[in-house]
């Protein structure tokens, strides 16, 4: 087991299409039957990004406002997030701000956002336009993809392009994976044996020097 | 009783702390009945009890063969369910590692690592404040009640109850006890967190026509009234106005301490709720109100609230109590899934032992309860059946996607709850809550407590600490280097950077001294070996390797005693004298030949040879004066050093 563990959200209004969005990621498949989230479900997969091996922790929240109040509470901690939208519901769309409000205030202030403008396949009963959501993600430095759970194009596209910012960020330093709260966990034990008797030898280092 | 009241604000603090389950009177006195039965019978009969018991707060209204019979499954599929069913009650478990701001005020666990996050802000004062306020009110009460109680003594001593007036006396004596005992039952009603409101109301209720104080994170306006009767006896009186300086002169503290403009560190309070503050201590009838400072209260919990708390959270401080309590050695189930950093990692637990079902199911179901519980009774009854309906056909289905094997007796009851009319109720799902709360705390939780990813959690926790406190300890000049070196490097590794880098530049000076050192030892190479000033060869003659002093020629004699050696010696000895003359020539050009040689060297080396070839010639002109009175003495006809002057004076 030397995963990267990454922790992320699947936030957005009730019926865009999240938990769709979710098992078409991880069955590779169209969800069929259409109940809607109660409270957070999870997901998990396991995902190779520029090299890296990378499990992938979903939390799929429910999108109904009576469960807002209890969803908010898996926010803290997560990583990176799916801000998910239905092209063919502009009611939807509006309500971006105030999930994108929640998201920031509630998670770690460096979690990683994408907009999803999903059903992307319903052309003929497009509400919202390609160019608009993108300028409103350009605004709110948000990457921006539309997708179609039913197809599942872009799906993957998305958790990944989420997913190799959120290691680009460790890589920079911008993001501390062993800092509680950052939603990443190294799976590697060996990785941490490694590191502490280095430590040790630091210690007998600097014992040296004092002689 | 002064020594039993004295000690009653100790024991509601305590309870406060302890923050207990709140235990109405009647469910207290069965759940002792139960506890004396466990006492005294075997394990059988413990869970059944435990089960009734369960069965009577839960499933009420049940037939007789719904309670028996999931007593029997449960007891066979589960165990003894011990204390753990009796006391299990989710709605009001909170976990230790999640907190509010409330919840952080009122545990002492937590305050020391608040205050010191507090003091790095630079609003420690703030904090300060609503705990010294807060101790006011609640002394204050306990106080005003104490007092009340002896009004009602000594109001009893005083007057007797005569038979001809006892119409109009009577009823008054009944109302002063119905008070006190009310009193009793608000004081014992402060252990219970849940019930403050319930507390406040009756505090509040002591003065009638005022309106709530309700909890410090709401706004309660409060007037001033006469909390009590004013009785005709003195010594009545006198007790009230020492009650009362008491107060005023602790409220004073308080007000000069924070409250005042002149105050070292002020509250941000506006004039309107300070004067109000000072219309409340010093009132008109010289009545102090015990809630003179809950509007204060309520604007600095709001300021701690807002602008302090979530870096709070985000603060090693936050880390520090978080390892605390998970280093306690007693962390419970609540712990872990009331805190959704602890249930990131318990969740990639259950989905290791492939028991994510059970966790899944727990939080849906506990999530439905809460949203419906949160409605009190307000909800659409039909959306609310919708919603059990997903989680039965998920769970409790015969055709159910995500079965967990409930019996079938759990899922008619299900069935039962759902399809009440009017719709499901907020405890619609928790007989098999608490069935997949128990497997969760007996079966997974001490596996996950010595597991490697409750290790990871625990290792995140301190690398955040030792990340923060490396940032805060390292000076402003070092800033820099300690960013680039974070930025490089895990925040673990940055010590080791640092202490890297410090030995590289310690080894660079040891090279340093290191090629100092070796310049001693090339000072004594030389071309020649020991310290000898010269040799004599297989032919016996004296061959030098220094030169003479020129001093010690000149004591050798006058020109006219140099004369008379040479015609004695006669014309025999010239071999010798050119001889002596060549060994003279190599004696200089061997002395020339060293200086040319040394001078290529370095300028240390240079500077230390010379000082070297100083004590040199001085040790060679003494040996040479010694040497050459010996040698007079054994060869009197030889003198080297002065044949080639001879030589030239013939020829003149």
């Amino acid at each position: 087991d030397s995963h990267t563990y990454t922790h992320f959200l699947v936030i957005g209004s009730a019926g865009t299409g999240k938990s769709c969005l979710l098992h078409q990621f991880i069955e590779n498949k169209f969800k069929q039957d259409s109940n809607h989230t109660i409270g957070v479900e999870f997901g998990s997969r396991v995902v190779n990004v520029g090299g890296k091996t990378v499990k992938l922790q979903i939390w799929d929240t429910a999108g109904q406002e009576r469960f807002r109040s209890v969803t908010r509470s898996y926010y803290r901690g997560a990583a990176g997030a799916l801000l998910v939208y239905d092209i063919t519901s502009r009611e939807t769309y509006n309500a971006l701000t105030n999930w994108l409000t929640d998201a920031r205030t509630l998670a770690s202030p460096n979690i990683v956002i994408i907009l999803c403008g999903n059903k992307k396949d319903l052309e003929a009963d497009r509400e919202v336009t390609f160019l608009e959501a993108s300028r409103f993600a350009q605004e709110n430095e948000l990457i921006f993809l539309e997708t179609s759970a039913l197809t599942g194009e872009n799906v993957e596209e998305g958790f990944l392009k989420c997913a190799r910012i959120i290691l680009n960020k460790i890589d920079s330093g911008e993001l501390d994976p062993e800092r509680m709260g950052s939603g990443i966990q190294y799976g590697d034990a060996s990785l941490r044996q490694l590191r502490q008797p280095r430590g040790t030898t630091t210690t007998q280092n600097k014992q040296q020097c004092n002689c | 009783l002064l020594t039993a009241k004295s000690k009653e604000p100790e024991k509601v603090t305590d309870a406060k702390v302890n923050r207990a389950p709140p235990s109405p009177h009647s469910p207290s006195l069965g759940l002792r009945n139960h506890h004396a039965i466990q006492e005294a019978a075997g394990p059988s009969h413990v869970a059944i009890n435990a089960i009734s018991a369960n069965m009577d707060s839960f499933a009420r209204g049940r037939t007789a063969i719904l309670k028996k019979q999931p007593s029997h499954m449960e007891a066979a599929h589960f165990g003894d369910l011990g204390h753990s069913s009796v006391n299990y009650q989710p709605q009001e478990d909170r976990s230790r590692l999640s907190k509010t701001v409330e919840h952080v005020l009122r545990d002492n666990v937590a305050i020391p690592h608040y205050m010191h996050f507090m003091e790095h802000q630079g609003a420690d004062h703030l904090v300060r404040f609503w705990l010294e306020a807060e101790s006011f009110r609640s002394t204050s009460w306990s106080r005003v009640r104490a007092h009340s109680l002896n009004s009602v003594k000594h109001s009893s001593l005083a007057e007797p109850v005569p038979a001809s007036p006892g119409g109009s006396e009577l009823p008054e004596l009944a109302q002063h006890t119905t008070n006190a005992l009310t009193r009793d039952s608000s004081s014992e009603r402060l252990a219970a967190h849940p019930e403050q409101r319930d507390s406040f109301s009756t505090e509040a209720g002591l003065r009638p026509g005022t309106p709530q104080a309700g909890t410090p994170s709401r706004q309660a306006p409060s007037q001033t009234g006469t909390p009590y009767k004013a009785l005709s006896n003195s010594t009545l009186r006198d007790l009230s106005d020492k009650l009362m300086k008491i107060l005023e002169k602790e409220a004073v503290t308080i007000f000069t301490k924070y409250i005042s403009p002149d105050a070292v560190r002020p509250i941000p309070i506006t004039e309107q709720i300070r004067t109000d503050i000072v219309a409340k201590i010093c009132g008109e009838d010289g009545m102090v109100d015990p809630n003179c400072f809950v509007i204060a209260q309520s604007v600095v919990f709001t300021i701690l609230e807002q602008q302090h708390f979530s870096d709070f959270l985000r603060s090693h401080h936050f880390c520090k109590y978080q390892i605390e309590v998970l280093t306690s050695g007693s962390v419970f189930l609540a712990d872990i899934l009331f805190c959704e950093s602890a249930l990131f990692y318990f969740s990639e637990f259950m989905e290791k032992e492939e028991a994510m079902n059970v966790l899944q199911f727990w939080l849906a179901a506990d999530n439905f309860q809460n949203q419906l519980a949160a409605k009190k009774g307000q909800y659409d009854g039909q959306e609310a059946q919708n919603d059990a309906m997903i989680l039965y056909d998920k769970y409790f289905s015969l055709q159910a996607t995500n079965p967990l094997g409930f019996g079938d007796s759990v899922r008619m009851e299900i069935e039962s709850n759902i399809c009440r009319e009017g719709g499901p109720l907020p405890d619609c799902f928790t007989t098999p809550l608490r069935q997949a709360w128990t497997t969760m705390e007996k079966v997974y939780m001490p596996g996950f407590l010595s597991s490697n990813l409750y290790y990871k959690y625990l290792s995140d926790l301190i690398n955040s600490v030792r990340a923060d406190e490396f940032v805060n300890v390292s000076s402003p000049g070092q800033g820099g280097p300690a960013d680039n070196e974070r930025s490089s490097s895990n925040a673990s590794e940055a010590p080791v950077g640092l202490a890297a880098i410090k030995i590289l530049k310690n080894f660079d000076e040891a090279i340093t001294v290191d090629v100092a050192s070796l310049d001693p030892e090339s000072l004594y190479q030389r071309p020649y070996a020991g310290m000898t000033f010269g040799k004599v060869n297989e032919m016996g003659q004296f061959i030098r390797e220094a030169e003479p002093e020129p001093d010690v020629k000149k004591s050798k004699g006058s020109m006219f005693s140099q004369a008379m050696k040479k015609w004695v010696q006669g014309n025999s000895d010239e071999a010798q004298e050119e001889m002596a003359w060549q060994i003279a020539k190599m004696i200089v050009n061997d002395v020339v030949h060293q200086s040319n040689h040394d001078s290529p060297g370095k300028a240390t080396k240079v500077q230390n040879l010379a000082q070297y070839s100083l004590c040199c010639v001085l040790m060679c002109g003494e040996w040479l004066q010694f040497f050459s009175k010996c040698f007079l003495l054994s060869v009197c006809s030889y003198d080297p050093t002065e044949e080639p002057k001879d030589w030239h004076w013939p020829s003149q």
